[in-house]
């Protein structure tokens, strides 16, 4: 328990915390410091004048014989007092204008939308810079300037926040109730702008700070007797101090950059608490939710194929495949053996989260980081992988595919490169295994259009994945893995997201491939039906593991496994209406699998 | 509406000129916004409003009488919205008045610093450009590791230094201690202006320029990039069998760059405002210097000159932006 929340404390929080107390004790201070009579800022030690660090004063003093470390703590002081009341300010007015904006849309919001722009367009410190111009220099003109200026970037972010809540349910049902305008947002906009309002206020509080200090070195901020951050680092700029006495200005620059630093994490931190869309987990499969938890339990399903002799297409034996994410771990295959002999289709079904592309993509190796992968054996096309983690063994396992092994993705609209034409896209296997000429690959390619139906569609090389209908897309995806002819396809539910026509039309794309290549196809689906049509053999999962496999005819007349009977009453019919898939629970017996050959 | 028109990138290119119209058309009412916020400030702006509006020379020898005729004839005894009005007029004529510091017209002496400006603008850009993505790129490949960490804090140190606390350490360490480089300046004096010379004095105010703004561009293409490395289309790459090398430039950076280029564009006004800083300390004769030295003398007609052309210099980049994503991704398509 204490080691998890040290672990999760190490990974983003440590900086966080050591953020947070090094704000604090410098607030303690800033507070404190300059009010102890040995350590009063505008105290003048004229027996030391400009000496350099040393037992009377620690930090040695400036050309007044003034203490450089009381100097810098009421600097910091004046930094932080300036920093927070034009913060407020900012905040306040970019709450305000973003709320109304956001809430009655319309011409409001087009007016103020216009002013944003323009103020936006100018650097907020050239637009401070004109008006310390026009108003006299000091404390207070920097204050007002940062606050009245500063807040159109703020305002336009708690607009578009605005303008999403404004179509919430509740907001409407505000509405029909009568609530009056300014009700509504007092009620219902406001408060659910606190998250975004909070983060904004340390961000907006940096840029306050850094901003309050850069007009001060320029000379055009705060005036002495005031001495804030940036005005002490301005004595950088006289002659003789900025390299002959560096400890004058070094410790403010010090200090203002641990400030601006530590406010920094301190905003990130708060925006990964508390802005959920930043929140994410690269390592968390999506469909992890229904798949089995459990310990491991060695189940070895033999007998499944031949006996091993090399002449396989795919020979897997004991693949386990783990995820490791936020809430622990969770296994999504358990040790499964599966055989594929050369030109044989097997389809693989079982519902979502059965573990069922876990398992393709391992053997692929096309698994996210967070998957760890076992397996006791693997053997593609009679030759064993190399197993191993390191970079050679990673090099080779790549290095297989799009060669010996193409991959059919599931959503073809996702799984093409949008930048890349459909031409590009299928020759890019070729490029990557095979040094062709330009002419061969134009060969090649239009044989690989014709193998897949897609030279009817007129330019097709030249159009970008965007401007291809979903089946077309598919084929595009197809092309690419059978562009080097491998020994095994694998098709993670190639059809799942097509309509029934194109997927019967894709359905006998993969039959003749097989004919004409002469390649083993691992066809991964949900639709046991579908498959049904041209596998050889079907291999049911469930909860991460085979719980039936046999020749397609004999799962399918006599299914033994509960779960695949209930698959099967599940597959919807023409006029007998749609059976309810049974809950089958972990521990129900595997069925006997009986040898096809 | 999104539309399959053009097949190829450059047949997208034939709904631009509605764009840039478009964008021209937004630009106006905000360009009008801040020339009015502008001219009320600067005409709150204590001092001889006679001598921005005319040669100082000549103002100096005035009688009384030729005074308040002058300034009768300037309209400046009418309302303020009438004197903005004929601002206006003569600024489209491209008379931006006189400079109250130099007597000078307000145009002379703000040109004259565009183009050092510039020079390290573009020195700056081309910093950013090339040390902002290759950090998120190389952080994003190597997410979670050591190296991702070291660059992710390094990023976040960046973010939040300030630029002229930056350049300050710079000066003192490259040119005060090591002696490597001119501490500021844009030529030696008597020296006539040779390229290796320019290059000389624009090292290092361009290097500081540029790592201090990278930082937006880098984490932004951190976050991008591994965005795009957890898309489906790059784990069909990877089932090409394309070499991860490849993977990571030819599919990931390549759709992750598309924002970058919006994100570029929006750096423009953070990059000014740093280069007012950056020249000062580097004693670079350009627009930021010379905005510092015209709020120290209240040079109303100059800074009002210098607002404008930086707020035009913005929204043209945005809209360079604009055309250039839409160059990039074949997929845009505004109707």
């Amino acid at each position: 328990m204490v080691a998890r929340g040290w672990q999760s404390l190490r990974a983003h929080g440590l900086a966080v915390v050591a953020a947070c107390l090094f704000l604090c004790l410098l607030i303690l201070a800033a507070c404190i410091g300059p009010e102890l009579p040995w350590l009063h800022p505008n105290t003048v030690d004229v027996a030391h004048i400009s000496s350099a660090p040393g037992w009377s004063h620690i930090l040695g003093t400036d050309g007044s014989g003034r203490d450089v470390l009381a100097r810098a703590l009421i600097g910091a002081r004046t930094s932080l007092l300036v920093g927070v009341a034009s913060a407020s300010i900012l905040i306040a007015i970019a709450t305000i204008v973003g709320a109304v904006a956001g809430y009655f849309g319309g011409a409001v919001d087009v007016v103020i939308a216009r002013c944003i722009d323009a103020m936006m367009s100018i650097p907020l410190l050239l637009l401070a810079l004109v008006c310390v111009g026009v108003f006299r220099p000091g404390t207070l003109t920097v204050i007002l300037v940062i606050g009245l200026l500063g807040w159109p970037p703020t305002a336009r972010v708690i607009r578009a926040e605005a303008l999403t809540l404004n179509h919430r349910a509740y907001v409407t049902a505000g509405r029909l109730a009568g609530m009056r305008s300014d009700q509504i947002i007092r009620w219902h906009i406001l408060p659910n702008l606190v998250p975004l309002i909070t983060i904004a206020s340390a961000l907006q509080l940096g840029i306050a700070i850094l901003l309050e200090s850069t007009l001060s070195f320029l000379g055009l901020g705060v005036k002495p007797p005031t001495a804030s951050l940036g005005s002490i680092i301005e004595f950088a700029l006289e002659p003789g101090v900025f390299d002959n006495q560096p400890w004058i200005w070094l410790p403010a620059a010090a200090l203002l950059v641990g400030i601006l630093v530590s406010i920094h994490l301190v905003g990130d931190a708060l925006r990964g608490v508390l802005d959920p869309s930043t929140r994410r987990d690269s390592r968390q499969p999506h469909d992890t939710k229904s798949m089995s938890r459990g310990t491991v339990r060695a189940q070895h399903l033999s007998g499944q194929a031949d006996s091993t002799d090399g002449s396989e297409a795919l020979n897997v034996e004991g693949l386990r495949v783990v995820y490791s994410g936020r809430y622990g771990e969770t296994v999504a295959v358990e040790n499964v053996d599966l055989r594929l002999a050369r030109g044989e289709i097997i389809g693989l079904v079982g519902e979502s989260g059965s573990g069922k592309s876990s398992l393709a993509m391992a053997i692929a190796d096309l698994l996210p980081p967070g998957a760890a992968i076992s397996v006791g054996r693997l053997d593609i096309d009679g030759q064993r992988v190399a197993l191993g983690r390191g970079k050679a063994d990673r090099r080779s396992r790549r290095a297989m595919l799009g060669y010996k092994v193409g991959v059919v993705f599931q959503d073809p609209s996702a799984s093409l490169d949008p930048t890349m034409t459909a031409g590009r896209l299928i020759a890019e296997p070729l490029r990557v295994h095979e040094s062709l000429t330009r002419r061969a690959l134009q060969a090649r390619l239009g044989s690989l259009l014709e193998r897949t139906d897609l030279d009817s569609v007129t330019g097709v090389s030249t159009r970008y994945p965007h401007q291809l209908s979903g089946g077309q897309k598919q084929r595009v995806g197809i092309a690419m893995a059978i562009a080097c002819s491998p020994r095994l396809l694998i098709a993670d539910e190639p059809t799942a997201s097509l309509d029934v026509t194109v997927q019967a039309k894709l359905l006998e794309l993969f039959r003749s491939l097989r004919g004409d290549l002469g390649v083993s196809i691992l066809l991964i689906s949900h639709d046991l039906a579908a498959v049904g049509q041209i596998a050889d053999r079907i291999a049911v999962m469930h909860r991460g593991r085979i719980v039936e496999a046999g020749p397609t005819e004999q799962v399918i007349r006599q299914p033994q496994h509960p779960y695949t009977q209930g698959l099967l009453v599940s597959a919807p019919h023409l006029g007998r209406g749609r059976g309810k898939l049974p809950i089958v629970r972990s521990d129900t017996p595997y069925a006997p699998v009986t040898n096809n050959e | 509406m999104v539309e399959a028109v053009g097949t190829r990138p450059w047949q997208a290119v034939y709904g631009l000129p509605r764009i840039v119209l478009h964008r021209v058309f937004q630009a106006v009412p905000s360009l009008l916004v801040l020339s009015v916020a502008g001219f009320a400030l600067t005409s709150a702006t204590p001092g001889d409003p006679l001598t921005a509006r005319m040669d100082r020379q000549a103002v100096v020898l005035m009688t009384p009488e030729q005074r308040a005729h002058a300034v009768h004839l300037l309209g400046l005894d009418e309302p303020l919205p009438v004197q903005y009005i004929r601002w206006l007029v003569r600024a489209i004529r491209g008379d931006f008045g006189y400079s109250i510091q130099t007597g000078q017209s307000a145009w002379k002496v703000v040109s004259a610093g565009i183009e050092p400006s510039l020079i390290l603008l573009v020195g700056a850009l081309v910093v950013i450009v090339v040390i902002g993505p290759a950090i998120g790129v190389i952080a994003a490949s190597h997410e979670g590791s050591a190296i991702d960490r070291a660059l992710s804090g390094a990023i976040v140190a960046l973010l939040a230094i300030p630029p002229y606390v930056l350049g300050l350490v710079a000066i003192f360490v490259v040119s005060v201690r090591l002696r490597l480089l001119p501490p500021g300046g844009m030529r030696v004096a008597g020296v006539p202006l040779t390229f290796p010379v320019l290059l000389q004095h624009l090292l290092l105010p361009a290097l500081v320029l540029g790592i201090a703004n990278a930082a937006p561009l880098a984490r932004y293409t951190r976050a991008s990039m591994l965005e795009v490395l957890s898309a489906e289309y790059i784990r069909t790459a990877r089932a090409t069998g394309a070499p991860e090398k490849a993977v990571l430039f030819r599919h990931a950076y390549r759709n992750a760059s598309l924002p970058i280029i919006t994100v570029v564009a929006s750096l423009i006004p953070e990059l000014f405002a740093a280069a007012i800083v950056t020249e000062t300390i580097f004693a670079w004769p350009g627009i930021g210097t010379l905005a510092v030295q015209a709020t120290e003398s209240k040079d109303g007609p100059v800074l009002m000159l210098i607002i404008l052309i930086v707020g035009l210099t913005t929204m043209s980049a945005n809209l360079l932006a604009d055309i250039l994503y839409k160059l990039a991704d074949p997929r845009v398509v505004v109707i």
